[in-house]
């Protein structure tokens, strides 16, 4: 398949990389590839200057400084699933991980492509946000960071700027009483994109929830946190929060409420709501029942 | 077989007459690209990455199935396209050329990867093991030689690529359960249906494996 020529650049630093991308009129930056060489095959769009992250020190190395995990923008998925820190600290991002697309892919694509495409069904972004992950993003400018629940802004739209690179992905160790869980409805059981996803997070003292996260994935323009749904449970004891209770049933109700899904070619709109509302109950269930006080 | 080099330039054009049409661009590229890099080092006096030029052929070292190639390749030439069309390694087969059918599974730092959706530039520095190199001398490895035993092709378009991605399950987990065999061949789509013989050729070669493992 013919693909329109392009410069490659390989630099060795992240400085270079940042002096090429604010040089370049069109610049794009390649880490694993597996959207931008699809895109550029088909011709969807083209680019002058492509800077390749690969040589790129640190970028993909996975680690723990204090209470928080740092994971490199170009860590591949198989990466995330097999590391024994991410093992250790924050499994349910390894167990999202592993529901995207075929072994080849995990092997390629990296959480910040993932990420940085902001497809509303990418599957790392709902449970990053909902452990209340923060993103570090450098320019020649400087550094900034942001919360990666403020990150996307539309379908494929990011508050990455011109010039910008997201350098990495700092997640936050939850803390002891905290139980999370990611789940995910596809059309079938492999290589499956999102019709619906959701991730859940809560934290649990003495009996009583005191903090929660529910993030939607595929059901609006971007994954979305619904505002609704935490302050429900937030608060509560968790003995009302049984399955099959009249409030865990609420959770589902609100976290739909929250969802603005369109019809596609894999779900009708009104499909999608009421599947989101029995992933959020079953995320919630999942969630409880890995807190461990 | 593998050619010794891929030098274009070399090589008589469309029709045998001389030069041929790429190496005529080339050349008529160079002067303006040139002169375009030299405004730009003068302009930022600081060390500049490493750039390869667009519509031109720069030279880059492959490590493929244990042997150091230096080829010339334009940066946007797929490494699925620089193993069949430059190497004539067309053991790899090209489908769906957008990375969903796993035709063109290679193992790239032995994990299973698409080579259709990998530039070549940037596989340098890695070893790339194609299903040409799984070859023992004449003789089937074992896994090619699992597939055989287990009937698990019909028109085997897509065999090269199962059979690379099995090699790199193998690699990762030598004694993989069936589910666990179902899962990571999910990247493999076989338009026949022989997916059960193909899972039965994985455990096969799992057996194969761990026998000539447990004598040496």
């Amino acid at each position: 398949m013919y693909v329109s020529d392009f410069r490659y650049h390989r630099p060795e630093t992240l400085d270079e990389a940042l002096r090429l991308l604010e040089a370049s009129p069109d610049g794009v930056l390649l880490a694993g590839g597996t959207d931008l060489l699809v895109d550029l095959k088909q011709g969807k769009r083209s680019h002058q200057d492509v800077i390749s992250l690969t040589r790129i020190q640190n970028l993909n190395a996975i680690s723990v400084e204090q209470d928080r995990l740092l994971i490199g923008t170009a860590v591949t998925h198989n990466q995330l699933i097999h590391s024994p820190l991410i093992r250790a600290h924050c499994r349910v991002i390894a167990e999202a991980a592993e529901t995207i697309a075929t072994e080849q892919i995990r092997n390629t694509a990296t959480v910040g492509g993932n990420l940085c495409t902001a497809a509303s069904c990418a599957d790392t972004a709902p449970i990053l946000i909902a452990l209340g992950a923060e993103i570090e993003i450098v320019s020649r400018q400087g550094q900034r960071t942001l919360r990666l629940a403020d990150f996307f802004v539309d379908h494929r739209k990011t508050a990455l700027e011109t010039g910008e690179i997201l350098r990495r992905i700092i997640v936050p160790i939850p803390p002891q009483g905290t139980g999370a869980a990611y789940q995910k409805f596809g059309l079938r059981q492999a290589a499956n994109i999102a019709v619906a996803s959701v991730a859940a997070m809560v934290r649990v003292a003495d009996g009583m929830c005191e903090d929660a996260c529910f993030v939607m994935g595929a059901v609006a323009p971007t994954p979305r946190v619904s505002a609704g749904a935490a302050g429900l449970v937030v608060g509560r004891p968790i003995s009302q929060l049984s399955e099959g209770s009249p409030l865990w049933k609420q959770v589902g109700r609100a976290v739909a409420d929250d969802a603005e899904p369109i019809d596609d070619i894999r779900g009708s709109g009104e499909f999608r709501r009421e599947i989101t509302a029995t992933l959020a109950r079953r995320a919630l269930t999942m969630a409880l029942g890995r807190v461990r006080e | 077989m593998a050619r010794d080099r891929n030098d274009h330039t070399d090589e008589p054009g469309e029709g045998g007459r001389g030069l041929s049409r790429r190496g005529f661009l080339t050349s008529m590229g160079t002067g303006a690209l040139s002169v375009a890099a030299a405004t730009q080092v003068s302009a930022e006096a600081v060390p500049q990455a490493e750039v390869l030029a667009a519509e031109e052929l720069s030279k880059v070292k492959l490590r493929v199935n244990g042997h150091d190639r230096e080829l010339l390749v334009e940066p946007r030439w797929s490494l699925a396209y620089v193993l069949r069309d430059e190497l004539g390694l067309t053991g790899t087969k090209v489908s769906c050329d957008r990375g969903e059918c796993g035709a063109c599974t290679v193992l790239i730092n032995g994990v299973p990867r698409y080579a259709c959706i990998t530039l070549a530039v940037e596989a340098e520095g890695a070893e790339v093991t194609t299903v040409e190199g799984l070859m023992e001398g004449e003789e089937l490895g074992t896994v090619q030689q699992a597939f055989l035993e287990r009937d698990a092709f019909q028109c085997g378009y897509c065999t090269s690529g199962q059979i690379m991605a099995v090699e790199g399950l193998l690699r990762a987990n030598p004694n993989p359960s069936i589910e666990e065999i179902r899962r990571h061949m999910a990247g493999n789509l076989c338009r026949c249906g022989t997916y059960p013989h193909i899972f039965m050729a994985a455990q096969r070669a799992s057996e194969l494996k761990g026998s000539s493992g447990g004598a040496s």
